[in-house]
């Protein structure tokens, strides 16, 4: 009952949660923005919407 | 008098089968299958007691899919599949043929975690976003588009928790979550990477080697916003309007991803000590609720709307159609047919069993088909082992063999209906000329795995 879980299951997941995992660098981006209140409303060239 | 049932039920389920797939105004996939099961019932070829059976064999299973769903829905709310996109984008760091193999993952993951319809419904927009970003030649968009939908609709095969059909198929057979993944990972995944090898040496020569390289920006994430909207998927039950644009919040996706983990393995843990699947599916959704709830400040209410709650109707009208061949005889003389060899040879139940299901799969849909030859194999009177083999087979070829044509999932009719939304009109011809490559190998490689990986190992 425990073998599947472990030889399946928590290895693909883990692959799932290593695939979506961001790197640290991004990681330290992704915290950076968090600290903001939104997100700017960006074009495709970066320009911001709102102005 | 029983001759006149056969053709009334067999009227009934072909008009039933193509309202479904043609989807006139966009009526729901439950209307036409209510009112067959409706017919059905009024004729009293399916009686009360029938009825009572059925309920209690499709509605674990429903509640099982639609927890699931509901924990997509809460996922999705959050950013989280957009985030996906965009990790995928930056991971590939300008490898095209990264790109085709991480997407392959993330497909293959997104249904074993969540469902076949979910992951082709939430991936394929993405996969679109993606090439588009990228900014690929139509031949060069194929591999990453062909990929997602064979992927993530085979990938219901290895856990047997993916699809609604695989889950209503256990119940009938009675055959428990391990023993299925026992049996059936190793051959279903033999197929799995076949097809993917396959269709990477098909498009060997479209996948571009360089790709744009992109970065954790808002530019990029913007671009990835609401894919759902663009392509007007507003009939299928995951259709989600757009959220407001948020920053990444990781440390709540890293709690999200551990918990939708963790439900999966609870699935294996405590079927065996009795505990109801659907029960640690409602406690996986409701968690995944709370911490919104908790995190967000979001309430139920937009989940309780978006949630398609007619699957169970669907799924239960469907099954009192093909329960009607049943009583009506018509199954005891498709089993009369096929009986004698797969009774009598576990390679011959391994492929007979796959090839029909594949075959019924491509002329109406492979839920009803599963249904029918999972009916039929209890019909049948068989060994345990050779019914094993025969119902995994079955599965096998309602959820890797139902890819030949696009009419053999719902999968991939959504899928064809999101890219002609989207500009990218594939015709049945240009699929079935690539599936035609790929699916037939695979399919047979899984079949005669099943058999020699059950007959040398398992039994």
């Amino acid at each position: 009952m425990i073998v599947v879980p472990f030889l399946i299951i928590i290895p693909t997941g883990y692959m799932f949660y290593t695939l979506l995992k961001p790197s640290e660098k991004d990681l330290q981006k992704t915290e950076f923005r968090l600290r903001r209140k939104s997100l700017p409303n960006t074009n495709v060239l970066g320009q911001n919407q709102n102005d | 008098m029983i001759e006149i049932q056969i053709i009334f039920t067999l009227t009934i389920f072909f008009i039933t089968v193509l309202f479904i797939v043609w989807r006139p105004l966009g009526i729901n996939e439950a209307v036409p299958s209510v009112l067959g099961a409706a017919l059905i019932f009024i004729a009293g070829i399916v009686p009360l007691i029938d009825i009572y059976e059925i309920m209690g064999i499709v509605s674990g299973a429903s509640i099982t899919i639609l927890s699931t769903i509901v924990m997509s829905i809460v996922l999705e709310s959050i950013g989280f599949f957009r985030w996906a996109a965009l990790n995928l984008l930056m991971k590939a760091n300008g490898s095209g043929v990264k790109l085709f193999w991480y997407i392959n993952i993330l497909c293959f993951s997104m249904t074993m975690f969540i469902n076949n319809d979910g992951s082709v419904l939430i991936t394929t927009p993405i996969i679109i976003q993606i090439v588009n970003i990228l900014n690929l030649k139509p031949h060069q968009k194929l591999p990453y588009l062909f990929a997602g939908v064979l992927i993530a609709t085979a990938s219901s095969a290895p856990i047997g928790v993916s699809n609604l059909a695989n889950l209503i198929a256990l119940n009938i057979v009675g055959l428990d979550l391990n023993s299925y993944v026992k049996i059936v990972f190793v051959p279903s995944m033999i197929g799995l990477v076949t097809i993917s090898l396959l269709l990477f040496l098909y498009f060997k020569k479209d996948i571009p080697r360089r790709i744009h390289t992109y970065s954790n920006d808002p530019v990029t994430f913007n671009l990835l916003k609401a894919p759902n909207d663009r392509f007007g998927v507003k009939h299928h039950p995951l259709y989600q309007p757009s959220g407001s644009r948020k920053p990444v919040d990781w440390k709540m996706f890293r709690i999200c991803i551990i918990i939708v983990i963790a439900v999966r393995v609870s699935y294996f843990t405590f079927t065996p000590l009795g505990v109801p699947i659907e029960l640690m599916a409602i406690i996986g959704a409701i968690l995944l609720i709370a911490i919104r709830m908790f995190r967000e400040k979001k309430g139920v209410g937009d989940v309780l709307k978006k949630t398609p709650w007619h699957i169970f109707i669907f799924a239960f009208s469907m099954y009192v159609i093909v329960y009607a061949l049943k009583n009506t005889g018509f199954l005891s003389f498709l089993v009369g047919i096929v009986q004698e060899p797969i009774s009598g040879n576990l390679l011959y139940a391994s492929l007979i069993m796959g090839l029909l299901t594949t075959v019924m799969s491509n002329f109406f849909n492979n839920l009803p088909a599963v249904m029918i030859g999972t009916l039929m194999l209890v019909d049948m009177d068989l060994k345990s082992q050779f019914l094993q083999v025969a119902y995994l087979a079955n599965v096998i070829g309602s959820d890797i063999g139902s890819l030949l044509t696009p009419m053999g999932t719902l999968a991939t009719l959504i899928w064809m209906f999101i890219l002609r939304k989207s500009g990218i009109p594939i015709t049945w011809g240009k699929y079935i000329r690539v599936v035609f490559m790929v699916v037939p190998i695979g399919l047979m490689l899984s079949l005669l795995s099943l058999y020699l990986w059950a007959n040398w190992i398992i039994f």
